[in-house]
């Protein structure tokens, strides 16, 4: 076995190599000026006295420690909401599981900026479901500050861990639950000693999705923190700055930024790897039928939980019908906001679909490669070769963006101002999704299989392909539906990265956020969600059917 | 092979005949045919003025538009090889923060605009605008409502105020330079300064606060003229108090990006921009107050001579922000815990 894995022949040195490259020039290229700039002293030499400044004044410093509190209290809600919610829509059997599935993705889509406004509007100082609660003598605390923070992210943040942990609830062996149970265990029981150790590694990769996306948010914090800083906030304050700012201590930020991330990623790696139990799953598990009282129950309990997460969608789709009046809004019904965006539309939505679509594809195909390797193929150059693939994770778009722009603005590599540096930069903030859920589904899947068809002359690659791939498919899908709802999304690099004709619908609602034309934006808001969601829904209709038949 | 062959040749053909004639027309019409604008106004200002400088010119206008910092940041990534022209609309102690990224230019008509907004030779003063003190009017009485900044330090306005952060917006910046202009940038400046902080909210951009009041989450901005009329003319319960300690009437500017591609164009377009028609339009459609002094003040807007302006020293500010930035930076941490 062991002889197997780095004999020349095998097709994967070959793959891994192709890897290395790609890697290389498309984020350690970019990349290194601003790490090497944060170790720059004033003088021009080699130093660490940024480092020291940054962790010798509060205003710095502080942001590190409020970011850990966020992104720990946000991913501890993720679970709390996301694990139940996978594990009631996987098992039983609730009425519109399509619709439950593709709505519980729509979060994740909180359109840029207009997502956390609609929490505003919502529960402002002065907002709708204030002003209605106080009217009944209810005072919940606003939505300013950190707790703010923390309930906008979580009910963002959830679909990562639903998503990942429904795909491997579906890949758990019924043959293990069964045997638990007919040992007597009862199905909670089942639950937590059989079920939930079985998908652990699935449970920590989405926490970590989770925690990683708390950490590297910026639009929230700035929206409603109201001057409460974490570290993506300072960075892009330092760095995004009318009056200049302070690019040296931005970079030094984000180094500490991804040191920060990696460390986190190691713990959850090191945690993981000793979590891991395999199985070759062939016998999906069922689904289970309720008494209608239970089943009313959980499905009251399914709804709800994504209802409230949907409500600032809700607020958007409906303030996109109000007449407006340049910034004003006014609620009577109106379809002006959609008139006026809609000459924008048509190209911006295509613009839309072809960079995500592309870029996706490529998150998928190296993703999944990638993961393989990570977990099948483990050397210490992997393990470097891991961390760096999550770099773009922890570091902001904005960012990332601007170092694609100093990176490749000059012959020979000049790709700004076309389509191209707008997919790399996607492909590359992106990829982190695919390798996790590629990496987190195989540490469930037994290597045996593939191993004995190695061993019968079947090369290694097809081998890969003809039976791990198909094995890993639920785990491949899930972080291809969450990578391409989040490159859809983009806006932090796309500003910077778009050029000409190639305006995303993302940059059609940004431009109508900075002429704070909310009306508009909304609209435009509510288009993509309509244009994400409908091939969202008819994708897990389908899959839906699909289950059904092979159960 | 050979149909391949013959396609090439002829969509080569095609190309080249396209292509002569148009290179003919560019060079003769004294300007490269394409212009890119960087820009941070308005969406509906550049839809209005970009189509009449088009049909004017005959130059195609690329327009892309963003927020003045993302802007900014994208011209400066891209100095080696620009690839952006004009800046349009950006405040003008951005742009002379950024004063590497410019190509000094002095349009013929410079000379119609107001001295006092002349500070630089590498940007052209555009617009003009007094700060002002934005209120809700369905919150804020008249009676009660500040007269100056210094009404802002009341203790009965604590976390009822809006202001943009100091330390990233253009604008936030002006207005605490205007206070420590007015009470001095010294021990008893900087209490006026520490008092109204003990009241405010810091937001991240100017434009989140004459929003945030309209939508009665705060009593009370520190904003300018210009965005709070956008809201008023579109109806917004609120109202603009031009401080009786005086205030600011900063200029926003245009001006040509160094290294620029299309170099003619781009000082074509800076004139266009800086026109009597251009600015009356703008003073007419959008209540802009223009730099220029042959241009009328926009209907509706108190006259330049009732608002007291103080003597705002551009340099003196420019000269003076990272110290400022830091002081008002430890401030906040100090009000903060």
């Amino acid at each position: 076995m062991g002889r197997l894995r780095w004999l020349p022949r095998d097709g994967w040195s070959g793959v891994a190599l192709a890897i290395h490259l790609v890697i290389a020039f498309l984020l350690v290229y970019p990349l290194a000026r601003l790490f090497t700039a944060s170790f720059i002293g004033e003088g021009g030499g080699i130093s660490l006295e940024n480092y020291v400044q940054f962790f010798r004044y509060r205003y710095y410093r502080g942001s590190v420690w409020n970011s850990f509190q966020v992104s720990s209290l946000v991913t501890l809600g993720a679970l709390v909401v996301g694990v139940p919610l996978a594990f009631l829509v996987t098992r039983f059997d609730i009425p519109g599981k399509a619709i439950v599935r593709t709505l519980a993705v729509l979060p994740l889509l909180s359109p840029p900026f207009i997502g956390a406004y609609s929490w505003i509007l919502l529960m402002g100082r002065s907002g709708y479901l204030m002003t209605l609660l106080q009217a009944w003598g209810i005072h919940l605390p606003t939505i300013y500050g950190m707790h703010g923070i923390v309930l906008s992210l979580t009910l963002n943040l959830y679909p990562f861990v639903f998503l990942i942990v429904s795909g491997a609830l579906m890949a758990v062996d019924r043959g293990l639950e069964e045997a638990g149970q007919s040992l007597g265990s009862s199905p909670l029981r089942t639950f937590f000693t059989v079920t939930l150790p079985v998908t652990l590694p699935s449970v920590l990769a989405g926490a970590l999705l989770v925690f990683l996306s708390a950490f590297a948010e910026f639009g929230s914090p700035m929206i409603i923190g109201e001057g409460y800083t974490v570290l993506p906030t300072l960075i892009y304050s330092l760095f995004i700055n009318e009056l200049g700012g302070n690019p040296t201590m931005a970079s030094t930020a984000s180094s500490v930024l991804v040191l920060c991330c990696t460390a986190v990623l190691l713990l959850q790696r090191w945690y993981s790897r000793r979590k891991v139990i395999q199985m070759s799953s062939l016998a999906r598990p069922e689904v289970q039928r309720l008494r209608p009282v239970a089943r009313t129950l959980v499905t009251g309990a399914v709804y709800l939980v994504v209802a409230v997460s949907l409500l600032p969608s809700l607020v958007i789709l409906i303030i996109s019908f109000f007449k407006s009046r340049g910034p004003v809004l006014y609620p009577e019904f109106s379809l002006d906001n959609y008139a006026n965006i809609f000459f924008s539309v048509p190209r911006a939505i295509l613009n839309s679909f072809f960079l995500s679509g592309l870029s996706s594809a490529l998150d998928v195909l190296v993703g999944t490669l990638l993961g393989y390797i990570l977990i099948r193929r483990p050397s210490p150059v992997t393990t470097v070769l891991d961390s760096v693939v999550m770099l773009p994770y922890a570091i902001p778009g904005t960012v990332i963006g601007v170092a694609y722009i100093v990176a490749f603005n000059r012959p020979p590599l000049l790709l700004t101002g076309t389509f191209l540096i707008l997919v790399l930069a996607y492909f590359v903030r992106r990829l982190p999704y695919s390798v996790r859920a590629s990496a987190a589904i195989l540490q469930q899947i037994d290597p045996n299989v593939e191993e004995a068809s190695v061993s019968l002359g079947v090369p290694p690659l097809r081998s890969f392909f003809k039976i791990t791939a198909r094995l890993m498919a639920p785990g491949i899908i899930a972080g291809g539906i969450l990578t391409w709802v989040q490159t859809i999304t983009e806006i932090s690099s796309t500003i910077f990265l778009f050029f000409g004709a190639w305006a995303t619908m993302t940059v059609i609602i940004y431009r109508q956020v900075i002429s704070s034309n909310f009306g508009s934006a909304a609209a435009a808001s509510s288009l993509l969600l309509l244009v994400v969601f409908l091939p969202l829904l008819v994708w897990n209709l389908w899959a839906e059917e699909k289950a059904m038949v092979l159960t | 092979m050979r149909r391949w062959w013959r396609w090439g040749v002829g969509i080569l053909g095609v190309v080249a005949l396209a292509a002569i004639p148009a290179m003919a027309l560019a060079g003769a019409a004294d300007h490269e045919g394409t212009v890119v604008l960087y820009t941070a106004s308005q969406s509906d200002l550049v839809q209005a003025i970009v189509p009449l400088f088009e049909k004017k010119t005959g130059i195609k206008v690329q327009a892309v538009e963003s927020g003045t910092s993302e802007i900014i940041k994208r011209a400066q990534a891209e100095k080696d090889n620009p690839l952006g022209d004009v800046f349009w609309g950006v405040g003008a102690e951005v742009l002379d923060a950024h004063k590497a990224l410019l190509e000094p230019y002095a349009p013929a008509e410079l000379d119609k605009v107001h001295p006092s907004y002349r500070k630089s030779p590498t940007w052209v003063p555009n617009n003009v605008t007094p700060m002002v003190i934005v209120y809700n009017k369905k919150m804020v009485s008249e009676s009660e409502k500040p007269k100056a900044w210094k009404d802002l330090a009341d203790p009965k306005w604590k976390g009822k105020i809006a202001f943009a952060a100091a330390d990233r917006s253009g604008s936030a910046y002006i207005q605490l330079a205007t206070i420590l202009s007015i009470y001095g940038d010294n021990a008893a400046g900087w209490k006026v300064v520490e008092d109204i902080m003990k009241n405010v909210k810091v937001l991240p951009s100017s434009s989140k606060v004459p929003n945030g009041v309209k939508d009665g989450e705060y009593a009370i901005g520190l904003s300018y003229e210009d965005i709070v009329g956008r809201f008023i003319s579109g109806g917004a319960p609120i109202g603009a108090i031009y401080p009786t300690d005086g205030t600011a009437i900063p200029p926003d500017a245009n001006a040509v990006i160094k290294g620029a591609k299309h170099p003619k164009a781009a000082r074509l377009l800076v004139d266009f921009l800086l026109s009597k028609e251009v600015m009356t339009l703008l003073a007419e459609k959008f209540s802009l107050r223009s730099s220029r002094t042959d241009v009328i003040s926009p209907p509706g807007l108190p006259d330049l001579k009732d608002i007291r302006a103080i003597n705002y020293d551009f340099n003196w500010a420019a000269d003076n922000k990272d110290r400022l930035i830091k002081q008002w930076r430890d401030l906040m941490l100090k009000l903060g815990g």
